[in-house]
């Protein structure tokens, strides 16, 4: 554990982070979680473009649109949160 | 009978009083001490409750790591009775394992012989009513502060201070006593004294519910010459068994896993005593032999009874630790899980009183106990829409559960509703607003929105029981087009449970909010295409217009069904962990946004 990692552990331990590093971490957070709906996004495109089912490919379609919504909101929380 | 007994006890001992006052003396250090410890307990719990909590969560994810956590806490904390308590309490909500919960222990029993050093080291060399004064007064003063910690540093500063006042009374007592009577007159040598002293150790901690006190009582006789060394080394053993009488008592309203770990507890400390007492001599010359080698007097018995005390719990711990995989194998067959009857009544699993000592272990038993109210509430949910809970959770494709399910299937929802239900939901009710008013504002938010997921579920139950009456209804009628469309409410709501079981299943936060998000726009779904197709039925007349009242009212249901689970399960997802709420949140559709995009794609 390098000396960094662990001073951030203690402080989280002793529950002493400042608001601004909560609030860092958070967007830590939302950029781990956006990069996971952005490969999701990737790869359902992928298949959306293989898929021949009508209904199926709506669904996809529709959780397409919702990731694209999720990750404008998540860019917005970067920029405004 | 209890309050005939205190007012007798109370009348003796005002009696005894009166006729000696070495003793009101030696009892008012007693009390003075206990009332100490209990201040001490309560600063802790003020100024480093929720460190303690964090390290208990983070740093015993090992049996040995908790057994090193059970001795450093409780030789800063001197206290094993909160070490234990917080034990039982985590146990409970199922933080840590049993292993973990027996190594801290194990770790607590030598931890706190720490104390008898600190006692017989300072508290009888050095004149610490001295400095009991200062602490009292420093520690009055910030317990009337407003902050939190401020007022837990003053709890721990009076209950320094008392501890210190207690001391310096019972030295004092002891002192007085040994001018008057020569106790040492009663006291006992060999076997016969051995089993008797220990017994009158066990029953003193009993009473005063602190080996703490009891070794104060114990180290303060010894060093005025009140009773002999080897009667003193026969109470520290009792003092450490009585000490299990805390643990047993904090586990009557524990779960199984408390109830375990409080015999576990008392095991150590029985067969700690039991080799104590048959190897009394070999432990008396490694005593004379250690302490001749870390320079303590021959005569200073107290320091050898520290000695003592920290030799024979460190000796448990030898001979028991390494088997600690199988005294939790052996504790999991002695206290088997209770199995219900088929139509006895649920109750709830996780909820007990001892995860209402700590704000972690009181959130994680609310969010289970919820969750066992929801696979209550899915269970019945499934039946109103005449299929079963396994068609929800099997890999069936739903169209294939309709055509399979395709008769009525009737089930009382009240006689349901009473049985499976209303107990769990109360108490669910009864121990959140319980815990709101013991935690801080912080911990109360997370508290009520958990609250809130309950009611969501809930009212998801009372819109399926409305809606079950038509269901039955038309799902044997001789209309095949109400019948499609009541299959259609069936065929959503079904799906709707699918991605709700998902998300509880689920590891990947990124999936879960995927399909949160997903939950909300099908949600808004709903009335859309049933407006549309009731539209066509009416035109064309394929349905009457009773018909089309009921399909209007169940849509409705079907709406409510699917928009209360949803907020359950996002506020469960949510609040489920602290430190990820705001990321998590931040990344869900609101219901505003899922609407406009549920209606661009109509």
């Amino acid at each position: 554990m390098s000396q960094k990692k662990f001073i951030h552990a203690l402080k989280e331990i002793l529950g002493i982070s400042p608001e601004h590093e909560e609030k860092k971490q958070t967007k830590e957070e939302i950029k781990i979680l956006m990069s996971k709906l952005e490969q999701q996004y990737l790869s359902l495109k992928e298949t959306l473009q293989h898929e021949e089912d009508a209904t199926k490919r709506e669904a996809l379609k529709e959780t397409l649109s919702i990731i694209k919504e999720q990750l404008k909101k998540g860019k917005d929380f970067l920029h405004h949160g | 009978m209890k309050r005939i007994g205190l007012i007798l006890v109370m009348a003796l001992l005002a009696y005894t009083f009166t006729l000696s006052h070495t003793l009101l003396l030696i009892s008012s250090g007693i009390a003075i001490f206990l009332f100490g410890m209990f201040c001490l307990e309560e600063g802790f719990r003020a100024f480093i409750g929720g460190l303690l909590e964090r390290l208990l969560e983070r740093m015993t994810s090992t049996v040995t790591k908790s057994l090193f956590f059970g001795i450093v806490t409780t030789s800063i904390m001197q206290s094993s009775s909160l070490i234990s308590i917080l034990s039982i309490s985590f146990i409970s909500a199922g933080l840590i394992s049993l292993a973990q919960g027996i190594g801290i222990i194990f770790g607590a029993n030598l931890g706190t012989t720490t104390g008898a050093w600190l006692i017989a080291g300072l508290g009888l060399k050095v004149d610490i009513a001295t400095y009991a004064m200062p602490m009292l007064v420093f520690g009055t003063i910030m317990m009337f502060q407003n902050e939190k910690k401020s007022k837990g540093i003053g709890y721990l500063l009076v209950g320094l201070g008392f501890l210190f006042l207690g001391i310096a009374y019972m030295k004092e007592g002891f002192e007085t006593f040994k001018t008057h009577i020569d106790v040492t007159h009663y006291a006992m040598q060999g076997l016969q004294g051995l089993l008797l002293f220990t017994l009158i150790g066990i029953v003193a901690t009993v009473i005063m519910q602190s080996s703490h006190a009891t070794l104060v009582l114990i180290i303060t006789a010894l060093a005025s010459f009140q009773i002999t060394y080897e009667n003193a080394l026969a109470l520290a053993i009792g003092s450490n068994v009585g000490t299990t009488i805390t643990a047993l008592l904090g586990s009557l309203t524990a779960n199984n896993e408390g109830k375990k770990f409080a015999v576990a507890h008392l095991l150590f400390n029985l067969v700690s005593a039991l080799i104590a007492i048959i190897f009394m001599q070999p432990f008396l010359y490694l005593v004379d032999e250690t302490a001749s080698l870390i320079g303590i007097m021959n005569d200073d018995y107290a320091l050898k009874l520290a000695l003592f005390h920290t030799f024979f719990n460190l000796v448990g711990i030898m001979l028991l630790f390494p088997w600690t995989t199988q005294l939790v194998t052996l504790l999991n067959a002695l206290f088997r899980p209770y199995e219900k009857d088929l139509h006895q009544k649920d109750d709830v699993i996780y909820l007990d009183e001892s995860a209402l000592d700590f704000p972690i272990s009181a959130h994680t038993v609310l969010i289970k106990e919820t969750k066992h109210l929801y696979q209550n509430v899915l269970d019945i949910i499934a039946q109103a829409l005449s299929i079963y809970k396994n068609d929800v959770t099997s890999g069936m494709e739903v169209d294939e559960i309709i055509h399979q399910r395709n008769k009525a299937i009737f089930v009382d929802m009240d006689a349901y509703y009473e049985r499976n239900i209303k107990e769990i939901y109360g108490k669910i009710i009864t121990f959140a607003i319980t815990a709101q008013g013991k935690f801080s504002q912080e911990n109360m938010y997370d508290l009520v929105a958990i609250k809130n997921a309950n009611i969501c579920i809930v009212e998801a139950f009372k819109a399926s029981k409305h809606m079950q009456k038509n269901m039955l209804k038309y799902l044997e009628s001789s209309n095949s087009d109400i019948k499609t469309e009541y299959n259609h409410i069936r065929k959503n709501l079904i799906s709707h449970l699918r991605t709700m079981q998902l998300i509880f299943n689920t590891d990947e936060e990124d999936v879960a909010i995927l399909l949160l998000s997903k939950l909300h726009v099908d949600t808004q779904k709903y009335d859309i295409a049933a407006n549309k197709s009731l539209d066509n039925l009416i035109r064309t007349n394929k349905i009457n217009y009773t018909m089309a009242t009921s399909l209007m009212n169940d849509t409705t249901y079907a709406y409510t069904i699917a928009s209360e689970l949803s907020k359950a399960a996002q506020l469960l997802f949510v609040h489920e962990k602290k430190e990820l709420k705001e990321g998590r949140e931040a990344l869900i559709l609101t219901e505003t946004e899922a609407s406009a995009l549920a209606h661009e794609k109509q």
